[in-house]
């Protein structure tokens, strides 16, 4: 096995400078851990590139050393603690915590929002930060904003109506809210059911209570481990018995 | 209250007490604080894979790069390929940035994981005290510590949201 020292050589002959020695790794044999500090050309790229800093680990692993890089990112950093002063300062009762990272020259902010946070108010929220990192270059983001009850996808809804089949209108709303969703409304649920129901994917019994088609489940698929929805289905059919 | 802050908390009171200690004693504080940061990320991305999967909660915390960056995003393609077809371009969204999150996830456990080394093993590696309330270790400052558990509870919340609204 390399030492630490002939590692450092390694890399620092693929144009790589750790930040100090590498550092074996306990967990692992063959294995070290290394910091290495990125900053930023004028193009706003990260140097070194995540392809130069390949090749090199690459070459190392063709000697059978692994190398794991913890990265240490001052500007990233910087703009993250920026822009939760930010938010602490301008929407201090709705966004609890953020998150800022960057990479490829786009930022990433997740926002976990309080309960009950309207549109309007994530809006404005965006748009403060957006403005803030336009002035500090960062013009191209994303944005997460985590809500304490997520609405149901259609695929959440569908999976949920395919594990409680035959499953009726109100018990299907129940049993989204159990499972972390926010009650959707009576409208939204009708709307969904019916637009899938006239594709073939659902039908509706004379009981009012709906499953899905052979059409429906195929297109929905399965899954062939333990978060199948079809074993879930089976063994709380099971219980029910 | 999580385990995870329980452990934040006192990563934050070993903190405060490397910066108040006498010369001899605060690098030993300093450390086991940095090894208590890492061990409130450790248990925060314990808590969201026994919530996706219970098989997960007994792994060893160096297979948590491996497990997000393999199965789980891999879980993700296959239910993003899934939504795409479906039409459910929500869904789609969704898990485009739990990728991005896994991706983030994965740089603050090796960091975090990196620097806890860097503690235990390399004690000749003297702590560096800057300023009246500020350290580092191999140039990784207590503040960006301090911010891994809040960093790694967002990205979780991201990753286990995607997770349910995939395998609801």
């Amino acid at each position: 096995m390399l030492s630490s020292v002939e590692v450092l050589n390694e890399l620092e002959g693929k144009g790589i400078r750790p930040v100090g020695l590498p550092v074996q790794n306990p967990d692992k044999h063959d294995s070290y851990l290394i910091f290495l500090r990125l900053s930023y050309n004028k193009d706003g790229n990260a140097v070194p590139s995540k392809r130069k800093m390949d090749i090199a680990l690459k070459h190392l692993e063709s000697k059978g050393i692994e190398v794991n890089v913890a990265l240490i990112d001052e500007k990233a950093s910087d703009l993250d603690r920026a822009v939760a002063a930010l938010l602490a300062e301008k929407f201090f009762a709705s966004a609890q915590s953020s998150v800022f990272s960057l990479a490829r020259g786009e930022g990433l902010i997740s926002i976990n929002l309080s309960e009950g946070v309207g549109d309007a108010e994530i809006a404005e929220m965006e748009q403060a930060v957006r403005e803030f990192l336009k002035l500090l270059g960062i013009s191209t983001l994303r944005f997460i904003f985590l809500t304490p009850r997520p609405a149901a996808t259609t695929t959440a809804f569908i999976g949920m109506l395919r594990k409680h089949a035959p499953v009726s209108l109100d018990k299907l709303g129940q049993e989204l809210v159990k499972a972390g969703f926010e009650q959707p409304t009576e409208a939204w649920m009708r709307r969904t059911l019916d637009r899938w129901r006239k594709k073939g994917v659902l039908y509706r019994r004379s009981d009012k209570r709906f499953v899905l088609t052979l059409a429906g489940l195929n297109q929905f698929g399965t899954k062939r481990n333990r978060t199948s929805p079809d074993i879930t289905r089976a063994l709380a059919a099971a219980r029910q018995e | 209250m999580a385990i995870s802050e329980d452990m934040h908390r006192v990563a934050h009171h070993l903190q405060q007490k490397a910066v108040a200690a006498a010369v001899n004693e605060r690098d030993s504080y300093a450390r086991s604080c940095y090894n208590r940061y890492y061990y409130s990320v450790y248990l925060e991305c314990r808590q969201m894979l026994s919530g996706m999967d219970s098989s997960w909660a007994s792994l060893s915390h160096a297979g948590y790069p491996a497990l997000l960056g393999g199965k789980i995003k891999r879980n993700f393609q296959a239910e993003r390929k899934k939504a795409f077809k479906n039409h459910d371009s929500d869904l789609v969204n969704i898990i485009d940035k739990a990728n991005r999150s896994i991706a983030e996830l994965q740089k603050i456990i090796i960091k975090a994981n990196t620097t806890r080394v860097v503690a235990d093993y390399e004690p000749d590696e003297k702590v560096d005290f800057v300023g009246a309330d500020r350290f580092s270790l191999r140039s990784i400052n207590v503040t960006e510590a301090h911010g891994w558990t809040n960093s790694v509870r967002t990205h979780c919340k991201t990753i286990s949201s995607a997770w349910r609204q995939s395998n609801a």
